[in-house]
C-alpha cells in the first residue's frame, strides 16, 4: 500500500461565516503502480483532496499514510518529496532567468554536485520531451506547451514516488494534452512512479488510469477500475458528470447484438477500432 | 479557496441596507465627535453609541474584538510609553526615578480609548459595506469636485478595480506558494535572509501574472467600450431611503450631544 487515506475531512475558512466544509469523511487507499484518475465537477473538493497528499494542506479530521508510516508534521518535508506535485497551469510558477536554472531549483536542497545536477536536470527534460536545445533559454522565450513541459520537469526532477497531476492538460490543444498524458504514462512505466490525475475529461480518465475515484460534494461518490464505474451511468449523469461516449456506444451495441459477445470494457476509440476490426476480420475469414 | 474581500459580514439589518454615502458621512462625523471628546462621559456616550451600532447590525461581539486586535499592541506600547513620560500636578506613585501621576493615568486611558474607538467606528463601516458600494459612494460624493477636473470616476474606477484584484491575487499567490513549496521551498527559515530568498520565487511569478492581467483586463475593457467617465451610465443606481434620514438624524444627535457636552463641562 502506498498511499492510505483515513476519514479525511477538511474544511475552508473554519470559524467565519464563509465556512465550507470541502471534504467530508474521504477514505481510499492507492497501489504502488496505479495510475488513478480523480473526476468530479467542479467544487468538488478534489484539488483539496490531492493537496493534502503532499501535506500542502493538513487535515481537520483524519489521516494519511505513506508507505504505512502516518503523515504528521515531523515528515512533512519528506514527504514534499516523495510526491510530485504539478499545479494547474504550473507554467505561472516559472521565475527563474533560464529553463535550465527552474528544472534544477528543486535541486537546490539536495546538495547535488554539479555533473549530479545537471545529470538529472537532463534526464527529467527527456522525460518530459523538452528540447534540449532550448534548455538555456530564457522561459519567457517558450511556446505554451514547452513552458509547461519545463515545469513538469521541474517536479519530476526531484525524483518522486508519487506524481499529483491537476488538471495538466487545461489550455492545451488535444495534440498538446495527449502528449501530456502519454509521457505521464511514460514515466509509470519506465521510472514505476505512481500517477494521480486530477481531471474532469471522463475520456482522458478512461484512456488511461486503472483506478477511478468519483468525487461529489466532498465525499468519495464511486471507487473502483473505469469499467466498474462507468456501469452505473446513470449515478454519473446525476452528479452532473457523464461516462465516455465510446462507452455508452458499445453499452447499447451489446444490448443490441448480443450474439457478438461485446466487451463492455471498451472507453476508447483505440481500444473500439481494434475490437471492430477483430469482429470484422473474424467474419470475412 | 475563497477569501473574502475586505471585511464584509453579509447581513439584512438597517445599518447594512443603509447608502454607503451616509454610511461615510456617519463614520467622518463619528471620528470628528470623537477626536473632539476630553472627557470620560463623552467617551461612555461614544461607546454604548458605537456598541449600540453593532447590535443593531447583528454582529458578534467577536467582530469588534477582531477590529481592534490588529491595533491592540500599539495602544498598549504608547499607553505605557505615555505613563512615564506625561507629566501633571498630583503625584500617586514614586520609585527611584520612577514618577506616575494621576493625570497622566487619566490622559492614558482616555487615549487608549480614543484610538479605540476610532478602530470600532471604522471598522463597522467595512463589516457592513460591501467594497463595491463603498467604491461607488466615494465615486459620488467626490463627483462635485469634477468642476475643478478633478478625476472622481477614475479614482473610484482604480479603487474598485485595486479592491476586485485582491482576492484574485491572493488565490494566485496561495497558489504560487503551494507550487514552490511542492518544489521544496522553505519558507519558515529562521535565517533571516534565506527567509527573504524565499520570496524570490513567489513574488517575480505573481509580478509577471499581475502584468497580464492588467494587460488583459486594459483589453477587455477597450473591447468593450470602455472609455472612461463621459455618459457612463450605472446598473447598480443607489438611494437614499428613510433608513439614511433616521441614520443622519441619529448621527446630528449625536454629534450635537458630543458638541454640547464639551462646551458645557
Amino acid at each position: 500500500m502506498l498511499l492510505r487515506i483515513e476519514h479525511l475531512s477538511y474544511t475552508y475558512m473554519k470559524g467565519t461565516p464563509f465556512e465550507k466544509k470541502a471534504l467530508d469523511d474521504v477514505s481510499f487507499e492507492i497501489d504502488k503502480g496505479d495510475f488513478v484518475g480523480i473526476i468530479g465537477h467542479t467544487g468538488c473538493g478534489k484539488s483539496t483532496l490531492v493537496q493534502h497528499f503532499n501535506g500542502l494542506l493538513k487535515p481537520d479530521e483524519g489521516n494519511i499514510f505513506l508507505n504505512e508510516q502516518c503523515i504528521n508534521n515531523s515528515n512533512i518535508k519528506a514527504l514534499r518529496k516523495s510526491v510530485g506535485f504539478v499545479f494547474q497551469y504550473p507554467e505561472h510558477q516559472l521565475f527563474e532567468s533560464t529553463v535550465y536554472k527552474d528544472i534544477a531549483f528543486g535541486l537546490k536542497n539536495e546538495k547535488l554536485s554539479k555533473e549530479e545536477e545537471q545529470q538529472r536536470v537532463i534526464q527529467a527534460a527527456n522525460a518530459v520531451g523538452f528540447d534540449l536545445s532550448l534548455l538555456e533559454n530564457s522561459i519567457y522565450d517558450l511556446s505554451g506547451g514547452q513552458k509547461r513541459r519545463a515545469a513538469i520537469a521541474g517536479v519530476i526532477v526531484m525524483n518522486p514516488q508519487i506524481l499529483v497531476l491537476d488538471e495538466p492538460a487545461a489550455g492545451l490543444d488535444p495534440l498538446g494534452r495527449d502528449e501530456i498524458l502519454d509521457f505521464a504514462v511514460k514515466l509509470r512505466k519506465e521510472y514505476g512512479i505512481t500517477i494521480i490525475l486530477v481531471s474532469h475529461s471522463m475520456e482522458d480518465v478512461a484512456k488511461y488510469a486503472n483506478k477511478v475515484i468519483v468525487m461529489n460534494e466532498g465525499k468519495v461518490e464511486m471507487i473502483g477500475s473505469p469499467g466498474k464505474v462507468f456501469e452505473d451511468e446513470d449515478r454519473l449523469r446525476k452528479i452532473g458528470l457523464g461516462v465516455p461516449q465510446i462507452a455508452t456506444l458499445f453499452k447499447k451495441l451489446s444490448v443490441a447484438y448480443p450474439q457478438y459477445n461485446i466487451d463492455r470494457e471498451i472507453f476508447t476509440v483505440e481500444e473500439a477500432t481494434r475490437f471492430l476490426l477483430r469482429l470484422l476480420g473474424g467474419e470475412n475469414k | 479557496m475563497k477569501i473574502s474581500l475586505g471585511q464584509y459580514i453579509p447581513g439584512k439589518t438597517p445599518v447594512h441596507k443603509a447608502d454607503a454615502r451616509t454610511k461615510f458621512l456617519s463614520m467622518i462625523a463619528y471620528m470628528v465627535s470623537v477626536m473632539l471628546i476630553e472627557t470620560f462621559i463623552g467617551y461612555g456616550i461614544a461607546a454604548v453609541f458605537v456598541l449600540a451600532t453593532y447590535l443593531i447590525a447583528r454582529l458578534p461581539m467577536k467582530y469588534i474584538f477582531r477590529s481592534i486586535r490588529p491595533v491592540l499592541f500599539i495602544v498598549i506600547f504608547t499607553m505605557i510609553l505615555n505613563l512615564f513620560i506625561h507629566t501633571g500636578h498630583t503625584v500617586w506613585f514614586e520609585w527611584k526615578f520612577i514618577v506616575i501621576y494621576k493625570e497622566s493615568v487619566f490622559y492614558c486611558i482616555k487615549i487608549a480609548l480614543r484610538v479605540l474607538l476610532l478602530v470600532m467606528g471604522a471598522s463597522l463601516l467595512t463589516y457592513t459595506t460591501t467594497s463595491s458600494e463603498l467604491t461607488d459612494g466615494i465615486e459620488s460624493l467626490l463627483s462635485p469636485l469634477k468642476i475643478i477636473r478633478f478625476p472622481a470616476h477614475d479614482i473610484a474606477m482604480m479603487m474598485s478595480i485595486a479592491l476586485r484584484f485582491i482576492p484574485t491575487f491572493s488565490d494566485e499567490l496561495d497558489r504560487i506558494v503551494k507550487a514552490q513549496m511542492a518544489r521544496g521551498t522553505d519558507f519558515d527559515s529562521k535565517n533571516l535572509i534565506k527567509k527573504v530568498k524565499s520570496y524570490v520565487p513567489v513574488l517575480i511569478p505573481l509580478f509577471v501574472s499581475a502584468w497580464r492581467r492588467a494587460s488583459d483586463l486594459a483589453t477587455a475593457m477597450n473591447a468593450r467600450g470602455y472609455r472612461g467617465a463621459e455618459g457612463r451610465t450605472r446598473y447598480r443606481v443607489h438611494k437614499f431611503t428613510y433608513i439614511d434620514i433616521i441614520m443622519a438624524i441619529i448621527m446630528v444627535i449625536f454629534a450635537g450631544a458630543i458638541v454640547t457636552l464639551k462646551i458645557l463641562l
